[in-house]
């Protein structure tokens, strides 16, 4: 499985695969993992093109959270269909996460961060 | 709309169980269904899979699953069967951490179908899923 990462200055988008199921997690937490160890603590997790997503799916959100969350990073999902939009509400994970409608909106809340730290 | 049924036999591979669902997903039956309640059966049936290979099965790659799925107009009727130990789904608690690694998945299940049962026996478990689809007007 190929995992498309984007770089946008310190801010990095990972562009989440169509399907994010059991079979599929230990892969996506281990480059997420990866990126952590390289140094990546703005994610970005673009939900955009994800059309099948299981609760060990969520978890993998939920690991990027905590793993990015102990580096003192900030992970922040983006552009969720409808679809995983009702799923991240009834599993209560809308209250866990900050959510964007879009990618871009993302970027710039993350990359503010690096520019208040800055001034501070 | 033509109504749909299928049987599945699967083996409790992990990889197997995401291929499956990755057919479905794509099923036209499953697609007509449209977009929101594909996505809840599709994730529903994912759930259904992998308490079965992770809980029932304990990850042991040997054991079998049945898969059934009928589909009409009014219901989406889904029954499985595995080699587990018999449980208690009743006694299987509802997550209670919304910020936990895990545990959600039950949960999905219950939310997402209008029923769900298990009878266990010492040959395995029956489970029984229900969606109810939502009546549709015309005129």
């Amino acid at each position: 499985m190929q995992i498309q990462i984007q770089q946008n200055g310190s801010v990095s988008v990972l562009c989440m695969p169509s399907r994010v199921l059991m079979a599929d997690a230990p892969a996506i937490r281990f480059r997420i993992g990866q990126l952590v160890k390289e140094g990546c603590t703005r994610l970005v997790l673009d939900l955009k093109g994800v059309e099948m997503l299981d609760s060990s799916g969520l978890s993998t959100l939920v690991t990027a959270l905590k793993t990015v969350g102990r580096h003192q990073g900030r992970v922040v999902l983006a552009a969720p269909t409808t679809d995983v939009q009702a799923l991240l509400e009834i599993t209560q994970l809308h209250h866990v996460f900050e959510i964007f409608e879009d990618v871009g909106a993302a970027v710039a809340e993350l990359s503010d961060l690096g520019d208040v730290n800055a001034a501070a | 709309m033509d109504n749909f049924s299928r049987e599945y036999h699967l083996t409790s591979v992990q990889a197997q169980v995401a291929e499956l669902i990755g057919q479905l997903a794509e099923e036209k039956a499953l697609i007509n269904l449209g977009s929101a309640l594909n996505f809840r059966l599709v994730t529903c049936l994912a759930e259904l899979l992998n308490n079965i290979v992770l809980h029932a099965h304990a990850s042991d790659e040997s054991k079998k699953i049945v898969l059934r799925l009928d589909i009409d107009a009014r219901r989406i009727d889904v029954k499985a069967w595995d080699q587990g130990s018999p449980f208690e789904l009743d006694s299987v608690p509802a997550a209670c951490d919304i910020a936990s690694y895990g545990g959600r998945g039950l949960d999905i299940l219950r939310t997402w179908s209008t029923s769900y049962r298990v009878h266990s026996s010492a040959m395995g478990n029956t489970h029984h899923l229900v969606l109810v689809r939502m009546p549709t007007l015309s005129g």
